[in-house]
């Protein structure tokens, strides 16, 4: 996964790469149906990371689906699940 | 068989709402299962409870007059509109088009009263903000004591 933010190391694209998995199982909100995608990775890839929240996201290289960071919830265990909203 | 006047009056109802801006075609009356997020902007129409008005004088007129609630169910989702906008628009719309429709073409109904909305509901729980809100309305309608029906 790749994020773009303001605040994210990369010096001109201001993007990291991580490693992680990535979700989107089917949720039913509001009585639709839809997905909830999520990423999750570990806690110390994002630890000196400012600016997560709203950041921008690319998904496996896919370009074409963007995502932005919407929640960024640590487990106290070592991992990261991000919430991502489609764009 | 000629059903009864409460059940063709939502049938009227969903016929008034079928075709606005924002929903289009997208009406679908008691709904049961999840909306498909391909449907959306959408409308649901519920049949609410129908309150005879009681009075014993009506009913040895040989006739009885009756509020039926409906509810009529906005969903709507997006990353970029504010969703309780659209559905404030969709309100709009819906009370203009039930306006529009006046006794909904039944001679027996009497009048649509609006009777406001509930709160949106806005949930961030999927892939983009998804809100739902419902909008309340009261139509009087007559039937005779020998038979509700159209």
């Amino acid at each position: 996964m790749a994020i773009t933010g303001a605040g994210l190391p990369h010096p001109s694209s201001r993007t990291l790469e991580v490693d992680g998995i990535f979700g989107d199982a089917f949720v039913e909100v509001g009585g639709v149906e839809t997905v909830r995608p999520m990423f999750r990775c570990s806690t110390e890839v994002l630890e000196d990371v400012t600016g997560v929240h709203n950041a921008l996201v690319y998904v496996n290289g896919v370009t074409t689906t963007l995502y932005k960071v919407k929640g960024v919830q640590p487990d106290g265990r070592g991992f990261t699940e991000l919430l991502l909203e489609k764009q | 068989m000629t059903q009864h006047r409460a059940d063709i009056i939502a049938g009227a109802v969903v016929t008034a709402v079928a075709g606005l801006l924002t929903t289009g075609t997208r009406v679908v009356r008691g709904r049961v299962y999840d909306v498909e997020e391909r449907d959306l902007p959408a409308l649901s129409v519920f049949m609410g409870e129908d309150i005879p008005l009681g009075a014993k004088g009506l009913q040895d007129m040989g006739f009885v007059d009756s509020d039926l609630s409906i509810t009529i169910r906005a969903h709507v989702k997006s990353a970029t509109a504010q969703t309780d906008s659209t559905l404030s628009t969709i309100r709009r719309e819906v009370y203009v088009a039930l306006v529009a429709a006046g006794t909904l073409s039944l001679s027996y109904v009497q009048w649509i009263a609006a009777m406001g909305a509930s709160e949106p509901l806005m949930d961030g729980g999927g892939e983009q903000p998804i809100a739902t809100q419902d909008f309340n309305y009261s139509i009087r309608y007559r039937a005779p004591v020998s038979d509700p029906g159209g």
